[in-house]
């Protein structure tokens, strides 16, 4: 499993780490059941603090990606959907938000921009 | 502690072809001498200077702050230095003793000198040590060698009893005054030396 | 025992320099980095936990333990390195080894060995003929070859070449993998502590400045840069230091106290600690003026 950090991107290193976990989870790299690395092996391996890494796990169990049994460490939770789906929705809300911003930002009408995503839509 | 006794040995041992030399030295003076007691004396005053050395090793290094964020107390360092120096004083009794019998004296005279010789020996690390833990070796030398011309004194004089046998009344007075003495100085000694050492900022 | 370390307004005082009311707190399990200018006073403060040198005022615990009362048996669980190797020198590893197994009771000579192995360190070559960084390791391989539960280091990292002082932050993480195993590092090399601390405390002329978690600091903390116009409106309560220079002013703020359309940069400890240094210094030649 690769966790790449970027001590130059402007988010928190726990974000980063909790964020491309996420992703490793949903796009079914890491399966139900899988034992995530320790929180102190990951902090040494990436040369970050311990109460980094402590804080991404939390994270990721508050929104039930995983789940930590003390004595054990931490495992992929039950895939679930309604929650891969919310976590889905969100980042295209982000992307769109974006969109819109540029587009006002350039002049696109909004038909005009709703022809560019029908474009792309029916492509695929 | 026997950690701490090794150390010192250790260091001391690295000098041992100093000694060594010095030693025969000694005894060609003494045999050319026919005087066995010098021989003695000189043996005693090295080993007790030796002890000197092993404290002047510890300063060097800085030991004593090393050694006291080990599992050694305090009170530990102090009476591994009077261990140590014990264990020279042996070192020097048994060279005393040894020498003494192979030059051909009689046994009781040689013991008996060995014993004296070894006492004042022990005197003079009595006298000095306390001066050593509050002043270190750099300032506690010189008062070292004030305190080094009373022994010397009573080492000159002891050699010279040792010639004449000392009368019977004499005779066995003197050693009880002079265990008496020793322990007193002893318990002084180490009640100061401990004293001054726990007080210390190392 | 939650806390690996713990001081509780300690103070020291002397002719021409005092330490005030230190507190600070190293939970288990983690690294504690300990930072300050030369003369701060963080010398001081760790000759104090090894009751090298009596406190006037306040309490130390060590590993849940009264430095004044039950200090002996803790240092069987303590591992010293200080910036100067303490072996007399011309001893030689194996002789330390041996020495030092007549010291602790818990002392691994195996454990020592393959150490001394990693390192790099001959067995029977005299410590007058080593290098800085091999003596460091020797101590370091000593903290660590009996049952030490907390590290302290006082500028061990001194003077050794980067290539050295990673090699022996691996070893520090390979010992903090234990969560029962701490480690209170007090070093003026900020770049080696930044990574991987968990806390950082900051001494200031015998005073701790502020003593948190590494990632609130940076989180707190960050660089603005804008016009000295810009600059004047700024609510003052948010800056900590500034720099003027003939094109601007950069300054060390909080970023939530900061109202306004400013581009801030993420920070380092080490520059945390200039501007607060140079903050200080400032303060004393406005008393002058």
């Amino acid at each position: 499993m690769d966790i790449i950090i970027s001590n130059s991107s402007g988010q928190p290193i726990y974000e980063q780490i909790a964020t491309q976990i996420k992703n490793l989870i949903i796009s079914g790299e890491l399966k139900e059941g899988d034992a995530l690395p320790s929180m102190r092996l990951l902090a040494k391996e990436l040369r970050i603090s311990v109460i980094t890494t402590k804080r991404a796990y939390e994270e990721l169990e508050r929104e039930g990606f995983i789940t930590s049994v003390t004595g054990k460490g931490s495992f992929v939770a039950a895939k679930n959907v309604d929650l891969i789906r919310e976590h889905q929705l969100r980042e295209i809300e982000e992307h769109m938000k974006k969109i819109v911003e540029k587009s006002i930002a350039c002049g696109l009408t909004l038909d005009e921009l709703i022809e560019m995503l029908k474009l792309f839509y029916e492509g695929e | 502690m026997k950690g701490l006794i090794l150390k010192d040995l250790y260091n001391l041992s690295k000098q041992y072809k100093i000694v060594l030399i010095l030693v025969v030295f000694y005894l060609v003076i003494s045999l050319t001498n026919e005087d066995s007691s010098f021989f003695g004396g000189v043996v005693t005053i090295l080993m007790v200077m030796q002890l000197v050395t092993a404290i002047a090793y510890d300063e060097k290094s800085k030991w004593d702050r090393y050694a006291l964020a080990m599992p050694i107390s305090r009170t530990d360092l102090v009476l591994s230095k009077y261990l140590l120096g014990g264990i020279l004083l042996a070192i020097a009794f048994a060279a005393n003793f040894i020498f003494g019998m192979a030059s051909g004296s009689e046994p009781v005279e040689t013991l008996i000198i060995s014993v004296a010789m070894t006492g004042v020996g022990l005197l003079f690390m009595f006298l000095i040590l306390p001066f050593l833990f509050k002043f270190g070796v750099e300032k506690g030398r010189y008062i070292a060698m004030l305190i080094f011309f009373i022994p010397t004194g009573v080492l000159v004089i002891v050699s010279k009893m040792g010639l004449q046998l000392p009368d019977e009344d004499f005779m066995s007075v003197f050693p009880v005054i002079g265990i008496l003495v020793l322990i007193l100085a002893g318990i002084i000694s180490v009640s100061a030396s401990l004293a001054i050492f726990k007080k210390k900022e190392v | 025992m939650t806390e690996a370390l713990k001081l509780v307004n300690v103070s020291k005082h002397y002719k021409d320099f005092s330490l005030k009311q230190v507190n600070l707190s190293l939970p288990a399990g983690c690294i504690m980095g300990f930072i300050g200018e030369n003369g701060a006073g963080k010398t001081t403060t760790i000759k104090l936990i090894l009751d090298l040198i009596k406190r006037d005022e306040g309490r130390i615990f060590v590993l849940g333990k009264d430095n004044q009362k039950d200090l002996k048996s803790v240092k069987e669980n303590i591992g010293v390195v200080m910036e100067d190797c303490f072996f007399p020198e011309n001893h030689t590893a194996s002789s330390v080894n041996k020495i030092l197994r007549g010291i602790y009771g818990t002392w691994d000579v195996n454990r020592f060995n393959s150490y001394l192995r990693q390192f790099s360190i001959p067995a029977d070559k005299q410590i007058k003929d080593y290098s800085k960084g091999m003596k460091m390791k020797l101590s370091i391989a000593a903290a660590l070859s009996h049952d030490s539960k907390l590290l302290i280091l006082d500028e061990a990292t001194n003077g050794l070449d980067p290539v050295i002082r990673d090699e022996i932050l691996d070893v520090f993480l390979e010992f903090i993998q234990d969560e029962s195993h701490s480690i209170f590092i007090s070093s003026h090399i900020i770049s080696d502590l930044e990574k991987v601390c968990d806390y950082i405390t900051f001494i200031h002329k015998g005073s701790i400045v502020f003593s948190e978690s590494k990632d609130e600091l940076l989180n707190l903390y960050g660089i603005l840069k804008c016009s000295e116009k810009d600059f004047s409106r700024i609510n003052p309560e948010a800056v900590i230091g500034y720099r003027k220079s003939q094109f601007g002013v950069e300054a060390l703020v909080k970023k939530k106290l900061v109202r306004g359309n400013f581009v801030i940069d993420r920070t380092s400890i080490e520059e945390i600690m200039l501007f607060y240094t140079n903050r200080s210094k400032e303060k004393q030649l406005e008393v002058r003026h």
